[in-house]
């Protein structure tokens, strides 16, 4: 354990130094006890008493100073046992729960994740950066300025003002299961809209339907969310996202024991645009499920066939990234530096969302239209999902974008396709898609 | 005759008071072992300061 602003257990640190100088005093007085009666035979009437006082101190002195160092020693190391197994079993309870619940410390500034993060005295803001049972503590453990600080999940400790350990920002996590999903996709093509639309279909209907309580992390990204709803929902342009590393869009799922802790991550198009851009991204090393999101315009033979109507529509802005950078940028991303090898497959959930299919006549290409009259007329398709995949695949292949479409059926063993328009409440298609992911991700979210 | 008996009396005597000698010396340096032990202890052995 790393050195931490507070005072060891009795056992674990000073009780050694006590022993030892507890041990050197008591011999030193026995030695000068006999000495004197020696020095005091000089001269007596009867030398010999004293004399044989001293020999007695000496022998019979040093026979029970040897007992009792060694039953100091016994008992101190038998305490220390004690202790030390009390500790590991605190230790051990602890750092179980946190697996089990799948709890750990993804910071929403730095993406860093961490055991825990960096827990600070409510009296003196000393950093404890390992708050857990130790030689420092086994339940709670005293900090420097004499303040006692918990040290489990269970008395408390969630609860102190906590940092991130790389960042300093603050963490507000509370030791909840963090849920990670980045929104991928070149710039204009729909993440920011989604996102907001996202958000809005799990406050307003995805919580309230299943028993879930929905509640945001903080100030911040509640008035965050609030503004861009609202804008969305007068029909308004959102503000371009100009950042490249986002602050995570952070809310609180509850319900019952399971609580987790969502991190969407809207970043700026243009960080796709090379795989430079996403090294700081390090959320790739634990996201629990992927938003792909495609914008049909960019597709070159799709922006051809409605060239004449877009120019007209300003409010579609078709994205002019090809798709196919997007994707390789990321699986590069995740091939160097998430140690994925290019054979293998992700297994975690993956979204592939059209977007603006509200736009022209898309509802009955690759929109719910299409998949359900697919779903009818097709002997071979069993499912709406299997259906939705149907019409997407068929699209891809129509603008000559098969091989793409190959690539992600292999590359992502856990994909669906769907198509969405987001515009706040009036969204088309979101629901189906939080739904999936979430589903996928836990199935505590499952369908009930 | 009873000069050996004497002789041996002595002897025991001796021992006898050397034994009772020993025997107070041995409780006497236990016992101030014993207590210098405890001092030594509760001079050292205490909860650190804050
Ligand atoms: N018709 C329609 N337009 C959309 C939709 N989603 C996004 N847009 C348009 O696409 C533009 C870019 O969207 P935005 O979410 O900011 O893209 P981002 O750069 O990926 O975040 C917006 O100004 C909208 O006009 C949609 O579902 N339907
Ligand atoms: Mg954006
Ligand atoms: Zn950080
Ligand atoms: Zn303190």
């Amino acid at each position: 354990m790393k050195t931490q602003p507070a005072i060891k257990n009795y056992f674990f640190g000073k009780a050694y130094g006590d022993l030892k100088n507890t041990i050197s005093e008591s011999f030193t007085r026995n030695t000068d006890n006999a000495k004197d009666f020696f020095d005091k035979a000089d001269g007596a009437t009867l030398p010999s008493f004293y004399w044989g006082l001293s020999i007695a101190t000496y022998v019979f002195g040093t026979a029970v100073f040897l007992f009792c160092s060694a039953f100091h020693i016994v008992f101190l190391s038998l305490v220390t046992i004690i202790i030390y197994l009390c500790f590991s079993f605190i230790w051990l309870l602890d750092a179980g729960y946190r697996k089990y619940q799948k709890i750990f410390t993804a910071c929403p500034h730095c993406y860093t994740k961490s055991i825990l993060p960096v827990y600070h005295c409510p009296k003196c803001n000393a950093k404890h950066d390992q708050l857990w049972a130790g030689p420092y503590g086994i339940l709670q453990r005293t900090c420097k300025c004499g303040e006692k600080l918990p040290t489990t999940f269970f008395n408390g400790r969630k609860k102190l003002t906590a940092s991130c350990p790389k960042c300093d920002k603050s963490i507000e996590s509370l030791e909840t299961r963090p849920i990670a999903i980045p929104i991928i996709g070149a710039p204009s093509v729909g993440k920011t809209f989604f996102v907001f639309s996202l958000v809005w279909y799990i406050k307003e209907q995805f919580a309230r339907t299943k028993g879930f309580v929905f509640k945001f992390m903080n100030s911040y990204n509640e008035n965050n969310y609030n503004s861009e709803i609202s804008i969305l929902h007068r029909g308004q342009y959102l503000r371009k996202t100009v950042e490249n590393n986002p602050i995570a869009l952070n809310f609180f799922l509850t319900k019952n024991k399971s609580k987790s802790l969502f991190f969407f991550y809207d970043s700026a198009g243009e960080a796709f645009s090379s795989t430079q851009n996403l090294v700081q991204h390090k959320f790739y090393d634990y996201f629990n499920g992927l938003i792909f999101i495609i914008d049909p315009f960019s597709i070159p033979s799709v922006y051809a066939k409605y060239q004449s109507n877009l120019s007209g529509n300003t409010s579609i802005k078709p994205s002019i990234t090809p798709l196919e950078d997007v994707y390789d940028a990321l699986i590069i991303n995740l091939e160097k530096n998430y140690k994925i090898k290019t054979t293998e497959r992700i297994s975690k959930p993956v979204a592939i969302v059209f977007s603006k299919v509200d736009a022209f006549d898309l509802q009955n290409i690759i929109g719910e239209n299409a998949a359900q009259k697919i779903l009818k007329t097709e002997e071979t398709v069993k499912t709406i999902e299997e259906a939705r995949r149907e019409v997407c695949k068929a699209f891809l292949k129509n603008n000559e974008l098969e091989a793409l479409y190959r690539k992600i059926e292999w590359k992502f063993g856990n994909s669906q396709f769907f198509a969405v328009n987001s515009s706040g409440k009036d969204s088309i298609g979101i629901d189906k898609v939080a739904n999936w992911l979430l589903g996928e991700i836990d199935k505590s979210y499952k369908n009930i | 005759m009873p000069q050996l008996i004497g002789y041996i009396l002595l002897i025991a005597a001796y021992i006898f008071v050397a034994g009772v000698a020993m025997s107070i010396g041995a409780v006497f340096g236990c016992c101030i072992a014993l207590y210098n032990y405890c001092c030594a202890f509760f001079n050292n052995v205490k909860p650190e300061k804050i």
